[in-house]
């Protein structure tokens, strides 16, 4: 089950719980991994070891940490018994991490260090010199005399290293929130590519509020009166208006699971539409009547959806295709539903074109 | 192995490229019953303003009414029913194959932007009984035919920011 992040403002009168869904992954701690590191004393060799590193070495499954941090630590490899060493776990985070994480190699070329280590917390910035300090917070341990030998990578020229090589705990995942972020570059320098909808939905008093507030709640509530096995309602982002609503009609037509016909009545109030709509529910009269002239420019685009349940993979895929802003469901499905209930939940998943923003409402006494 | 595999392909293919000089998302779809095509599927969001209307579901729409037609029960229809599409189908596509119990899907190309087959999201790993899937069948010819496609423009998309910024430096050039 995935975690949410409350953010609730307790001043809402109306008695509902209304909280931002995230994957688990956006509030826990930085999970980390022990890797071998060494120190640059030379720094002219910074340059040249890091690119034989990358060529002897690479560590797929660390892509979002700078090869060396501004204090002069260098990460050599991935520590002899850290899962993922030599490939077994590495082959799988490689593929997640590759697409937004820059290689260290460009990052170098990137000069970015200087863009990460902005954060007061993150550790002394200049020298070697201080780099001394940085290991006790780090908990780094000298490794065994036995295995210094294998530290370091065969081939490796390690002139301008200090030639000590020590066993540090590194991030082991790209930071997904600012919070992450900071934790993780006290650890290991860091990339960090932030999301706007995440930040946003794990922003103090982020949540929905005020007139957005009452119409959510009054869509809600009208999905409900309908007595439908489920229903689901489109509102006008402007002056929270009814676009339309829609039941579930699953037993007559496998498809039309509420979600399906709810896109299906919005395409009506937009001249197209295939399936008819059923009696119980409602098309906004003055956009279906003024047909394509007052209506929002394609499809669902920054509409929100209300929902009595949560939706499953079809009708949370359709309402990623119809670019709805945001849906807000009532009751999790444990069985089925895949923004809430499955981990990591589907508006997360990367490579998808459109993001949707999820809230989960909620009485809390399950009052109604 | 099916014998009539790359048959039944062949005539997804054909509709996929029909598609294409329409003006909508080359994917073409046919679902096979009982060694019959029951619905022949093409992708009609444009045309309907409706973006769930993938080739898939259209085609689910026309077995379900041959099934009202021929008073059959849909549920065992689409038990002994094999799809067969050019492009891999996306998340909401593949869930409801698989919530209808399809007998096999066999697909030609992957679908970077929405597969459901694995691509974006593994919707099979959902159920337990997912439906047997076949991928990969001519899949150099399926992907030719969306590169063609989204080479040319659909004017019914949001232009996209970086495209309207391109623009205005061509405009000022």
């Amino acid at each position: 089950m995935s975690d949410t992040t409350s953010y609730d403002a307790a001043n809402e009168s109306d008695g509902w719980h209304i909280e931002a869904v995230l994957g688990p992954e956006y509030s826990e701690p930085v999970r980390t991994v022990d890797a071998v590191v060494d120190v640059v004393v030379d720094r002219r060799h910074t340059s040249r070891l890091v690119q034989d590193l990358q060529r002897l070495c690479p560590i797929p499954s660390l892509r979002h940490l700078k090869r060396v941090c501004p204090d002069g630590r260098i990460l050599i490899q991935l520590a002899t018994d850290s899962p993922g060493h030599e490939g077994s776990d590495s082959e799988k985070n490689s593929s997640r991490t590759s697409k937004c994480s820059p290689s260290p190699q460009e990052c170098k070329n990137k000069r970015s260090f200087s863009e990460t280590v902005t954060d007061s917390d993150s550790g002394p910035q200049d020298g070697p010199t201080s780099s001394e300090q940085l290991y006790s917070t780090s908990k780094s341990v000298l490794l065994d005399e036995q295995k210094n030998e294998r530290a370091l990578p065969r081939g490796l020229d390690a002139s301008g290293l200090r030639g000590r090589p020590e066993r540090c705990a590194v991030p082991a995942s790209p930071p997904l929130t600012r919070a992450q972020f900071t934790h993780a570059q006290r650890l290991w320098s860091c990339n960090f590519h932030p999301s706007r909808a995440v930040e946003a939905a794990l922003a103090p008093g982020a949540g929905v509020h005020g007139a957005r507030r009452a119409a959510l709640l009054a869509a809600l509530r009208a999905c409900y009166r309908t007595s439908a096995k489920s229903a689901a309602a489109a509102v006008h982002p402007h002056d929270g208006s009814l676009v339309a609503l829609a039941v579930d009609a699953r037993d007559e037509h496998p498809l039309q699971h509420a979600a399906m016909r709810l896109v299906d009545l919005v395409a009506r109030t937009q001249c197209g539409g295939v399936w008819t709509p059923l009696p119980k529910e409602e098309i906004k009269e003055s956009v279906s009547n003024a047909c394509g002239k007052d209506s929002l420019p394609y499809l669902c685009t920054g509409l929100d959806v209300v929902m009595t349940h949560e939706p499953c993979a079809m009708c949370a895929m359709a309402l990623t295709h119809a670019r709805a802003r945001c849906v807000f469901f009532s009751e999790d499905n444990s069985n089925c539903g895949v923004l809430y209930s499955l981990s990591p939940p589907l508006q997360t998943l990367p490579g998808l074109n459109h993001r949707l923003q999820v809230f989960h409402a909620y009485l809390p006494e399950g009052k109604r | 192995m099916d014998s009539k595999l790359e048959e039944w392909m062949e005539k997804a293919f054909e509709l996929a490229s029909k598609e294409l000089e329409l003006g909508e998302v080359p994917v073409g779809c046919v679902f096979v019953y009982d060694n019959k095509i029951t619905a022949e599927g093409r992708n009609s969001v444009n045309e309907t303003r409706n973006p769930t209307r993938h080739a898939e579901i259209n085609c689910i729409d026309q077995v379900m009414e041959w099934c009202r037609e021929t008073k059959r029960d849909w549920r065992s229809v689409f038990s002994k029913t094999r799809v067969y599409v050019t492009v891999e189908p996306c998340v909401m596509c593949a869930a409801a194959l698989h919530n209808l119990k399809i007998e096999q899907i066999v697909y030609g190309c992957h679908n970077d932007r929405f597969g459901g087959c694995g691509t974006v999201m593994d919707v099979a790993s959902l159920y337990e009984n997912p439906v047997p899937t076949i991928s990969g069948v001519q899949e150099k010819r399926a992907m030719k035919l969306l590169q063609q496609f989204y080479d040319g423009i659909n004017p019914n998309a949001p232009q996209p920011k970086v495209k309207k910024r391109k623009r205005k430096e061509q405009e000022t050039e």
